[in-house]
This record gives structure tokens, C-alpha cells and sequence, in this order.
């Protein structure tokens, strides 16, 4: 059942997951999605008549209130929007408290306004390896059955050094890279 | 839009049952203390329990008008009404039912009322109301496999993005605890009557990073009640009424079910920042002559998010407004002089508007002097949520 893949997908090695939860229903607004998932795609429901994408998956479009809709591709990049660190009880004890992270990613190359996911960032442990403004990039967790969950990792060291770390006049160059990246990223989400 | 009448329904009368930590009182069941409730209210309004001829429910309350009208001997039940989910922010809403009825001559006495036994925990997560085997509701799917399940994750991944725009510190979280305790200490009701300090809060355990223990509600059992009836039949009961000046539920777009996609910054807010728009032009009042404020305090957070979305500081600027001492009973604009969810008691905001009626008839335990009106203003939540505008007879 999805639920003990859920619960057992964190000690297979998929990273920093809340342990023991129960897995997704499985409708037809969402079937496509979590199908994708298991295949490290992130596909996102979107209006066949206005184009706009949404999420989470409902029957109607926020923007033209057509019901018609298609599952859409979407590049599984995007940008941590807010976040928390949960204690996680299940995987703590006396001498250790693991804490498992909850984000809300604002997702890139999305038409219509800015559509935003809760998941969690897999290789974040420790409050201070998230902040809000840091780009990560899809990691799907597979649940079995051939479904998964879209979650995401940290984006790579460069992409992750230019709010941050970076030294003061000597990473110019670096800054505008980044900054043209970044900026095409969001770009492609206004549409 | 047709305009909004406004003082078209008073409150005549406030209640309260028995009530306790969570659990504590499953013994006696919701709708016993309802009925301690609705007597109570009533026999503070000199109203017969058997002239109830209205009930308004919200948060999808389990005491049915099915079994109070026959516990109670009403009469004659003409309207009832019950406001959708949305946890506690459905109580403006079912303020607002019973305003209707009573100045559309529906009905002549309704009772707001909320009954609680928390034996399937709120507080906990969604996944833990769910029974091994059984499925989780399909809107959960796209929070609760993610561990984004307890109350405090709605208010914490807000809290998170208020500190990373706005400078906003876990010390303005700490000083609205710190005031909600301090005001509890005069109120012999509270579940919680001593005071706390910074470093207390600080070192209560983590609940969801930014929030600590001390930054929740406890649980609580027990029941509510105020009944609304028109200034007419107001003039001829027993307690000094308080006018209902004026009801809004309007809410954000987008708000609804995980709410993550709200529009521009409506993340890092309650979610009403267009009742506020609506109340106060429905009211003819701002932000200015509201003596006293009662903000669903279910988490730290809310206070000072209410007090940017109805317009006591500019947005950003509700952590500087607390860590000034604005919210205290002496500062600019008292909050929550009862000890609000923090302290009193956790029944879903109701008892915030009992204590707007005892400001305003000057029966407070922490009385703010020549109180006029009071606002009410609902919590995070889906809609309808939204605020309520008291003002004295």
C-alpha cells in the first residue's frame, strides 16, 4: 500500500522524508501527477482552454473557470518560497532529534500566476541548510505501485552560492551569471 | 450591490460551560455543554432557553440543532445554520448567519454557539485523525505525505516567509504569548494564570521551526454561546445589550485548501485582509476607533499578521507594533484581554467575543476605560473567514 512505501521510502536512501506517512489518494485530478513522479517528471494540471497551470490538482481553472484541462510537463526547477523544520519522532530518541523539512517551492515555467508546491528538499537535514530564495530542482520519491512523490533536492553549488556565499566584489561575474539563470528560469513562469 | 444595513443585531446575552484541558470533559459530551451554554446565555439575557428560535454553528460543530432543540424545549425552530470546515476562522461567518436572521425577521433569538470534546485531536495531524488502512481525505494528498499536517505548519511556513521579508523575530512571537498570559493572570476563567518570560518561551520545545510550544494553544473542551436577537427586541431583555455594527466574510482569492497559493504577499497574512476593506467601510469605522481588539490567537503568529491585515501598522511593521508594547492593556491597542487561545481557553475564538461584550457593557477583568467598539478578526483559514465590528448600545 502507498502508505508503508511511504513509510519505508526514508531508509531505502531517499533522503530526509517525515517517516510513517500515509501515502496519497489516488483520483483522477491527481493519478497523472503522482504516475509522473514515479518516472522523475513533474507533471502539473493545465487549462486546456487559457493554458494557466495550477496546483493542487482541482476540477476547475482559477483563471478562465474552464473544466477542461491536460496534464502539462513542467522543467521541476524552482524556488523555496517558505519553509519549516518539524521534529520528527518517529526517527529521533534520547540522544538525537532528527527534524525532517516541509518547503513550498514556487515552481518555474508555469503560465499564469505563480503556482506553488508542498513538498520536501531531500538532502536538507539541518535548520540553515534551507532558506527562503534557494533553488532546488525535482528529486522524486518512488512510493511503489508505480507512483511517486515530487520532491526536490538543492540546486547545484553554483546556482546555490549566489545569494549566500558570495565573497564581496570578486564574484561579480558569478553574480550575473547566476542572476541571468535565475532570471531566465523566471522568465519562462510568466508567460 | 445593495448596501449593508449595519446595527441590525445586538448580542443579549453570553455563556459559557464547564471547560477543561482536551479530553478532560468527553465524559459529558458536546452537547451538554452546549446546553450549559445556551442556558447560561440565556439567563443572562432574561430569555426563556424555550424561545431560542435560531442556532449558527461554524467548524462543522457536532452538536446538531436536531438534538438541542428537543434538550432545549424550543418552541418553534426557524432557522439553522452551519458554516463549512475552515477550523476556527467560521466564526465571523456564523456571526454573520444569525445577523441575518434576526434583521431579515427569519428568526428572533439565535444562538452563535461552539461545543467541543476533542477526542480526535485537531491539534494533531490530519494524518493522525486517519485510522491504519484508512485513506487520508483527498485534498490532504498534497500536504500530509509531506508531514505538512499539524495546525501549527500553516501558521509556521507563514511566520518563516514574515521573518525572511519583513526582519520579523521569534522575540515578537514570545512578547504576543508573554501578553496573552499576563492578561490571563486577572482572568479567574483561564486555563493558564501565570505569566511567562522571553526566555521561557525560548526554551519551550519545538513544535515547527520558527514555533515553539509556548507559541500554541493548548486544547481545550468545553462550549460557548452568545445569542443575537434585533435592537428592538434587545431593549426589552434583562443584560445590557452590545451592538453588532457590522459582519464581514469576505476573503482572499485563492485561499482555499492547502493554501500555498495565495496571490502577492496574502501568504504572509490571515487571509482577510478584504473583509478588513469591507468591514470597515460596512461599519463606517477604521482602524482608529476600535478600542480593543480580539484576534484568533491559535499560534503566536496570527496576532501580528491581524494586526497588519486589519490595518493597526503597515504591513511588515506587526513585530516592531508588539515588541513596543502596543498590544498590552496599556499600550495603544489592547489585545486579547482575556488571554485569548493562548491562555484562556482554545474553543475556536468564540469566547473572544464574549469578552468584546464584557469590554463593552465595562465588565472586563482586564476593562480598557470608555471602551466603545471592539473587532473581532478570524485566524488562518479558508473561507469564510473574516471579522465582526462590536459596539457599545
Amino acid at each position: 500500500m502507498p502508505s508503508d512505501a511511504t513509510a519505508a521510502a526514508p531508509g531505502a536512501g531517499a533522503g530526509n522524508r517525515p517517516a510513517g506517512l500515509p501515502g496519497p489518494v489516488v483520483a483522477p485530478v491527481n493519478e497523472g501527477m503522482w504516475r509522473a513522479a514515479a518516472e522523475g517528471r513533474l507533471d502539473l494540471q493545465r487549462c486546456t482552454a487559457c493554458g494557466a497551470h495550477r496546483y493542487p490538482p482541482t476540477d476547475g481553472c482559477a483563471r478562465c473557470a474552464s473544466l477542461d484541462w491536460e496534464w502539462s510537463t513542467v522543467p521541476g526547477t524552482g524556488t523555496v518560497y517558505s519553509f519549516i523544520w518539524v521534529p520528527d519522532r518517529k526517527r529521533s530518541d534520547e540522544t538525537r532529534q532528527v527534524l525532517y523539512n516541509v518547503v513550498v517551492v514556487e515552481l518555474d515555467g508555469t503560465e499564469g500566476d505563480p503556482v506553488r508546491i508542498v513538498s520536501n528538499v531531500l538532502d536538507a537535514w539541518e535548520i540553515g541548510d534551507l532558506h527562503v530564495g534557494q533553488r532546488v530542482e525535482l528529486a522524486c520519491v518512488p512510493l511503489g505501485d508505480g507512483i511517486g512523490l515530487p520532491c526536490f533536492r538543492r540546486a547545484g553549488a553554483a546556482a546555490e552560492a549566489a545569494p549566500d556565499a558570495l565573497g564581496a566584489d570578486a564574484a561579480a561575474d558569478e553574480a550575473g551569471r547566476a542572476g541571468v539563470a535565475g532570471g531566465g528560469a523566471t522568465a519562462g513562469s510568466g508567460g | 450591490m445593495a448596501e449593508f444595513v449595519p446595527d441590525a443585531a445586538c448580542v443579549v446575552g453570553i455563556g459559557r460551560s464547564a471547560w477543561g484541558k482536551r479530553g478532560e470533559l468527553a465524559d459529558r459530551g458536546t452537547l451538554r455543554l452546549a446546553l450549559e451554554a445556551i442556558h447560561a446565555a440565556c439567563a443572562d439575557a432574561g430569555l426563556d432557553p424555550r424561545d431560542i428560535d435560531g442556532f449558527a454553528g461554524y467548524c462543522d460543530d457536532e452538536t446538531t440543532p436536531a438534538e438541542l432543540t428537543v434538550a432545549l424545549g424550543t418552541r418553534d425552530l426557524r432557522y439553522a445554520g452551519l458554516v463549512w470546515g475552515g477550523r476556527g476562522s467560521g466564526l465571523p461567518g456564523a456571526v454573520t448567519n444569525a445577523y441575518m436572521a434576526v434583521a431579515s425577521g427569519v428568526a428572533d433569538h439565535v444562538v452563535v454557539v461552539r461545543s467541543i470534546v476533542q477526542t480526535r485531536r485537531l491539534g494533531q495531524s490530519v494524518a493522525a485523525g486517519v485510522g491504519r488502512g484508512e485513506a487520508i481525505p483527498l485534498n490532504a494528498s498534497y500536504t500530509v505525505p509531506f508531514g505538512f499536517a499539524l495546525p501549527a505548519a500553516l501558521y509556521a511556513i507563514r511566520a518563516q516567509r514574515h521573518m525572511a521579508l519583513y526582519g520579523t523575530t521569534i522575540d515578537h512571537f514570545a512578547e504576543v504569548a508573554i501578553n496573552a498570559r499576563r492578561n490571563a493572570v486577572n482572568n479567574p476563567d483561564a486555563r493558564f494564570r501565570t505569566e511567562i518570560t522571553r526566555e521561557e518561551h525560548h526554551a519551550s520545545r519545538l513544535i515547527a521551526e520558527p514555533l515553539r510550544l509556548l507559541d500554541c494553544c493548548m486544547e481545550s473542551d468545553g462550549a460557548a454561546a452568545l445569542i443575537v436577537t434585533t435592537p428592538e427586541r434587545a431593549a426589552d431583555l434583562r443584560a445590557t445589550p452590545v451592538r453588532v455594527r457590522a459582519v464581514s466574510t469576505s476573503h482572499e482569492r485563492k485561499w482555499g485548501i492547502g493554501g500555498f497559493n495565495q496571490l502577492g504577499e496574502a501568504f504572509v497574512s490571515t487571509g482577510h485582509r478584504p473583509a478588513a476593506a469591507e468591514l470597515y467601510r460596512r461599519a463606517g469605522l477604521g482602524p482608529d476607533d476600535v478600542d480593543v481588539a480580539l484576534f484568533y490567537d491559535g499560534f503566536t503568529p496570527s496576532v501580528i499578521m491581524s494586526l497588519e491585515d486589519w490595518g493597526f501598522c503597515p504591513i511588515g511593521e506587526g513585530g516592531p507594533f508588539v515588541a513596543e508594547g502596543a498590544i498590552r492593556r496599556e499600550g495603544r491597542l489592547p489585545v486579547n484581554t482575556h488571554g485569548g487561545n493562548l491562555a484562556e481557553v482554545y474553543l475556536q475564538g468564540i469566547t473572544h467575543l464574549l469578552e468584546g461584550v464584557r469590554q463593552l457593557r465595562g465588565e472586563s477583568c482586564n476593562q480598557i476605560p470608555g471602551a466603545e467598539v471592539a473587532l473581532y478578526a478570524s485566524g488562518v483559514g479558508a473561507a469564510p473567514g473574516g471579522g465582526v465590528l462590536l459596539r457599545r448600545w
